[in-house]
């Protein structure tokens, strides 16, 4: 009996160390670890304020992300070479299209030479502005948490311009529906909260 | 209150199996840095030889669940006078993509190689860039963004390039600096990869034999060190009480030695697969997860509660040393060593880390041997008690004198207890200090309740099970704070530790003194009180013009795990000295003295 005791709570201890390993690898997937900023680089933290941060656009222009103030802004970083940001990319234009009114905007952001992010587009056109964030110095993904410029790499900025949330890989339509959610209902009179739930 | 005899080896066999399971856990881990991706030169493991002369040999190793576009895959030689020929690489898995049309893959491995010639005499050394790029291929979807490894390989001589970076004049690396006797091979001069590439995983000057040797010394301290000599001490008292046979005496004592060595051998095998699996592994780095050190802390108090005798189940799990002895079941003993091993874990004993060094990184088979030959040494007093009655007779008589050494013992499990909670503190907070300390409290409360239930009552054992789930609950809470905000580890003297500053650094030609070290590192702490946090120190940097860079590994990192590799190094401390001029760095040994730091700084500014 004191035998079968002991076994039963060293055993218990055990568990509670194999359930905690497990249950942290679990966790640990779902939040992929980035490495530090390098020395000297202000970077973006959620609740920040994303001010108005400039990229040129795919003809040089430089756009500042100010002039979508008041809209809710998904920021996705992609480039030619990614595979998953391409599949990813006609699930963002459709979602511009069945949310523009309830006031989002969203913004691509190219990880790639202009001519490279181009030539893709013109083949496989999407209906939301493109900016190329090859040239910029800081590298604009780590400006915006993704340090190690992993890819696909999205971000949420509220309409009050601060960074609401941020997700590394392709989105997932729930994920959307969630952040949508969260956002809550445009100023936009002809949008109704039901509508932002309603995700492809 | 007895079990029957069929049974009991069964059970003990089933929580022998529960214990492997958690330390594989423990060391599966260590390995996955954040348990998420891994730092891209780890995805891809990059390592550039010349291996026969005009020609430069590349080799990928690529982790499971990654994969590399061939055709991103490019070479430059930057070295003037030298020119590249076309890279040559093996044709890959075809896929059809949409956008890119037919594209080729590669899993696995992937040898390449890039014939350069020179256009006049043939310089020193050839500087070459290579860039590749490659996705992960399994949720979370994402790929790497081009990444580009330069690589300074010396052009004379083929054959496989020296581990790691040599300083400038010194034949060697952190194992041939830190053993003077060993047997020293020359290195040809090696690839120096620059701070942040691919390390080179080439043989270390340590040979087997010295390996081994230096495994069983280690082995042997081991049972001296804080945690593991309280737990063995109730064993050795254990023998002395029992008054049994000698045949059952010896096959006791075997029980337990095998009980020990299976247990390195189950962790040697489980490092040679995250090996294979491309994962960094290192003693000690199980400590970075905060939940293995709550778990451990827990672990460590209630093994001390029972040498206390404060609470009734305490006495039983004093059995774990003494009391199954009596009960005579081999697997009892079996599991003692299990457990000799399992509180070990946190302790590196001298000699083991360099050890270790050679076996993260030689063959297979030399490196279960290494592991077997440490759990020999560990095993090997207690064993040898068993085996011989002369020895068993040296010892003291049994007497009251056992239950107080007993008592005693427990003091030294509760401040090992301590210091992992503050280890704990240091990584996730006094959150987390409060979800362990309940854990405890609960543990404490589990078993006085079961102590105090009459045996045999389903409801008393329902209570138990309720506070131990409880428990539980708190290492899962421990396991979901949020690490508090990482102040720069700039303190004093010292600036944070980075591979890009790093660089800067020595691009600048500044001489710079590197420290990686972590709060669960003994041996880190005492250099630092004893060389580094000195007014001497600090005079020595002022004079050389060295720069103090420190770099702190108590949690996950991917880019100190990398620099880690870099030097060989098992584990922390690691200490590196570059010299003025923007040279290779030299690894000091793990144990510092004054003078040992200053000759290597003064070497260095010269």
């Amino acid at each position: 009996m004191m035998d079968r005791r002991t076994i039963f709570i060293l055993a218990l201890a055990c568990l509670a160390a194999a359930g905690g390993w497990w249950l942290q690898n679990r966790w640990g997937t779902a939040l992929p670890a980035q490495p530090p900023a390098p020395a000297g680089v202000a970077t973006f933290a959620i609740g920040d304020p994303v001010g108005a941060y400039a990229l040129p656009d795919l003809h040089g222009q430089t756009t500042s992300l100010a002039a979508w103030r008041g809209k809710l802004v998904l920021l996705n970083f992609w480039a030619t070479w990614c595979a998953p940001c391409r599949q990813e990319m006609p699930m963002l234009a459709k979602l511009q299209h069945d949310h523009a009114a309830d006031g989002l905007q969203v913004i691509g952001v190219a990880m790639d030479q202009p001519q490279s992010a181009a030539a893709y587009l013109k083949r496989e056109p999407v209906d939301y502005p493109i900016l190329i964030g090859i040239d910029a110095d800081p590298v604009p993904t780590t400006i915006f948490g993704d340090t190690a410029g992993l890819l696909p790499y999205s971000v949420l900025i509220g309409r009050d311009g601060r960074i609401l949330e941020t997700k590394l890989g392709v989105l997932d339509p729930s994920t959307v529906a969630a952040w949508l959610d969260e956002a809550g209902p445009g100023p936009s009179p002809s949008s109704a909260p039901s509508d932002a739930q309603r995700v492809p | 209150m007895k079990m029957s005899a069929s049974r009991k080896p069964l059970s003990h066999l089933f929580l022998l199996a529960l214990l492997v399971l958690a330390t594989a856990g423990a060391h599966a881990q260590s390995a996955s840095p954040g348990g998420g991706l891994l730092p891209v030169t780890q995805a891809f493991g990059l390592k550039a030889t010349i291996d026969k002369p005009g020609r430069i040999a590349l080799h990928f190793d690529i982790a499971k669940d990654y994969y590399l576009y061939r055709g991103r895959i490019h070479a430059k030689i930057l070295t003037s006078g030298i020119t590249a020929g076309a890279i040559d690489l093996p044709p890959g898995k075809r896929e059809h993509d949409e956008y890119l049309g037919d594209v080729e893959i590669y899993h696995g491995s992937v040898d390449g190689t890039l014939p350069y010639r020179a256009t006049g005499a043939l310089p020193p050394t050839v500087k070459v860039t290579v860039s590749y790029q490659g996705c992960h291929e399994v949720a979370p979807k994402i790929c790497y963004p081009p990444n580009r490894e330069t690589f300074t390989l010396p052009t004379s001589g083929g054959g496989p390039v020296g581990a790691g970076p040599t300083g400038g004049g010194h034949a060697g690396n952190a194992i041939t600096a830190s053993l003077a006797s060993g047997p020293s091979h020359p290195q040809p001069s090696g690839a120096a990869p620059r701070a942040g590439a691919t390390p080179q995983r080439g043989t270390l000057a340590v040979g087997l034999p010295f390996a081994l040797l230096l495994a069983f010394a280690g082995g042997l301290v081991l049972n001296l060190m804080p945690c593991v000599l309280p737990v063995l001490a109730i064993k050795a008292v254990g023998v002395l009480e029992s008054g049994e046979s000698r045949m059952r005496a010896r096959a006791h004592a075997l029980a337990y030695g095998a009980g020990v060595i299976a247990t390195f051998l189950a962790i040697g095998l489980a490092i040679l697969a995250l090996r294979g699996a491309g994962h960094a592994v290192g003693w000690g780095t199980q400590l970075q997860q905060p939940v293995i050190v709550a778990v451990l802390a827990c672990v460590l108090f209630a093994v001390g509660l029972s040498m206390s005798g404060v609470v009734s189940f305490g006495a039983r799990l004093g059995n774990l040393g003494g009391g199954l002895v009596r009960r005579g079941g081999t697997a009892g003993h079996f599991f003692t060593g299990v457990l000799a091993v399992i509180v070990a874990s946190p302790c590196t004993a001298p000699f083991m880390g360099v050890a270790l060094a050679y076996a993260f990184v030689a063959p297979p088979a030399n490196e279960i041997l290494v592991m077997l030959v440490l759990g020999l040494g560990l095993a090997l007093p207690l064993t040898l008690i068993g085996l011989v009655p002369a020895l068993a007779r040296l010892l003291p008589k049994p007497g009251r004198w056992m239950q107080t050494l007993k008592q005693l013992l427990a003091f030294p499990m509760y401040l090992s207890a301590v210091w992992l909670v503050w280890v704990l503190a240091h990584q996730r907070g006094a959150d987390a200090v409060a979800l362990v300390l309940v854990a405890m409290v609960l543990i404490a409360a589990a078993a006085w309740w079961h102590g105090r239930a009459p045996s045999g009552r389903k409801l008393g054992h329902a209570f138990t099970l309720a506070l131990v789930l409880a428990a539980v609950a708190s290492f899962y809470a421990v396991a979901r704070v949020a690490p508090p905000a990482r102040m720069a580890a700039a303190t004093g003297d010292a600036v944070a530790f980075s591979p890009a500053r790093l660089q800067s650094l020595r691009d600048a030609g500044t001489p710079v003194f590197v420290n990686i070290g972590a709060d669960w590192c003994v041996t880190c702490k005492a250099n630092e009180y004893a060389v580094l946090d000195t007014q001497g120190f600090h005079d020595l940097l002022q004079t050389t013009g060295a720069v103090y860079m420190k770099g702190d590994w108590t949690d996950v990192d991917p880019e100190i795990g990398a620099y880690l590799r870099e030097f060989h190094s098992p584990g922390v401390p690691l200490y590196v000295v570059y010299p003025r001029g923007g040279g290779a760095g030299q690894a000091l040994p793990t144990v510092l003295t004054a003078s040992l730091v200053r000759h290597a700084l003064e070497t260095a500014a010269r």
